[in-house]
């Protein structure tokens, strides 16, 4: 039990950063993105004797959390609520219409694609990859990247040239 | 600049995390243990039930020569109850019409605001409105408002499930109120779930069994029914402006009244109705 924790720990160590980044791509709120980890984690503490037996365990925690943002997604009373308190951060120093924009952008897809965004190019994920964390075929994710970036290039006319953007 | 440097500029900076590995790992460690107390006492209990279930039989056979009808009672109200199917793994399939349902559910609910108004506190009640602006054209001519057909407020059909909208309005603002019914088998998982837009959550069980899930501070109840029908009311007093102020016409989320309008408890009233099912 104490090993298996020691392991455990380890593996969240170094990968905690890159999963709370990649659920905050997914939801666009470090909140919900801290939460959808936090659910990621308890279920992957559940099997992580047979988890940690995996040759891949990455592609099975990043199952986990797109399966936990799709389920979130699904609760019409967890979406959005409106609250007095700002969060007492100081605002950051990097380029925030950027962020704000691309962010709003993503926001306006349909779960599937920004999650094929987000896997593809955040991740880098390769499609086969990308495929078998949706659980989808390899055909759906090349569509879905088409049309994920048919409609950011849509809605980024007047904005940002896109030209420069990757098509595959 | 590539989606991908887009994105990872996105991501970038992010705060400092909430998530303690050490307390997530007492807390299923925890859980862990009162999983296996709960499989001992449930095994106990069905070795209980197992030996009394024999007692019973043996009791039967020796008590009845074989072959001659046993007289009494027929099924009691707790006997149909226990008959019925318990928590499934899959949802049922409402056959009911939609044209059928959606006059029924709203009927059923404008029965539970009429309920609502009649009962403690209904005098401070806000006007509760149809949101006619979501609703498909209701059809034919209504030239005399007295003669006025009731409007069907829900929309949706039996796969979807039906959903809808009012809008609640008082002098400290408006809100809106949102019915969906779905069909969805109840959950097996009772532990109510916190998070950001959920800070307190509490389960509790209804007179028929129905499980209810009510939450703070964004006033929401969901209520699970045995029969295997879901209906979530929820109070939002926040409107969504896809179009934000100039410059940047950012998306922004705009609070229309302080406070919600409804307590979770006249939610809970009005999830509970008891016609807001898919099986009648």
């Amino acid at each position: 039990m104490a090993s298996d924790d020691a392991g455990y720990r380890e593996y969240v160590s170094h990968r905690l950063d890159g999963l709370r980044r990649t659920a905050y791509l997914l939801c666009g709120d470090w909140h919900t993105a801290d939460d959808l980890v936090s659910t990621a984690l308890v279920k992957l503490l559940r099997h992580w004797r047979r988890v940690s037996a995996m040759e891949h365990p990455d592609a099975y925690v990043r199952r986990i959390l797109l399966r936990a943002w799709l389920d979130e997604r699904r609760r019409p009373w967890r979406r959005e609520h409106a609250t007095d308190v700002l969060p007492d951060r100081a605002v950051s120093t990097v380029d925030a219409a950027d962020r704000l924009a691309l962010l709003a952008l993503l926001a306006e897809l349909p779960p599937r694609r920004r999650a094929v965004l987000v896997l593809r190019y955040f991740c880098d994920l390769s499609v086969e990859e990308t495929a078998e964390a949706l659980g989808c075929a390899t055909g759906t994710v090349k569509s879905q990247t088409a049309r994920a970036l048919e409609s950011l290039r849509a809605r980024l006319v007047g904005v940002r040239a896109i030209e420069e953007w990757e098509w595959n | 600049m590539e989606l991908r440097d887009s994105l990872r500029l996105a991501a970038s900076d992010p705060p400092p995390t909430a998530i303690d590995v050490d307390a997530l790992l007492e807390g299923e460690h925890r859980a862990a243990r009162r999983r296996r107390w709960l499989g001992t006492a449930g095994a106990a209990a069905g070795v209980v039930t197992a030996i009394a279930v024999g007692v019973a039989l043996i009791g039967g056979y020796g008590g009845s020569p074989r072959g001659t009808p046993v007289g009494g009672p027929g099924p009691t109200a707790i006997d149909r109850k226990s008959a019925e199917p318990g928590p499934q793994a899959t949802p049922r399939i409402p056959t009911e019409p939609a044209s059928a349902a959606i006059p029924r559910l709203s009927e059923a609910f404008r029965q539970a605001l009429r309920a609502l108004s009649s009962g403690p506190g209904g005098g401070q009640l806000p006007v509760i409105e149809p949101d006619l602006s979501v609703l498909p054209p209701q059809h034919g001519p209504t030239p005399d408002p007295s003669s006025t057909p009731p409007i069907e407020t829900f929309s949706g059909g039996p796969e979807s499930g039906y959903k809808a909208l009012y809008t609640l309005t008082d002098s400290a603002g408006y809100s809106s109120l949102l019915v969906v019914i779905q069909a969805a088998p109840m959950p097996l998982d009772t532990a109510c779930v916190t998070n950001d837009a959920m800070t307190r959550c509490t389960v509790t069980t209804g007179p028929d069994g129905s499980k209810i899930y009510s939450g703070q501070p964004n006033n929401a109840v969901e209520l699970y029914r045995p029969d295997g029908t879901h209906i979530t009311v929820m109070e939002s007093n926040v409107k969504s402006e896809s179009d934000g102020p100039e410059p940047d016409k950012t998306p922004r989320s705009v609070t229309t009244r302080p406070q919600p309008a409804l307590t979770l408890d006249q939610l809970v009233s009005l999830a509970s109705a008891p016609g807001l099912t898919l099986f009648p």
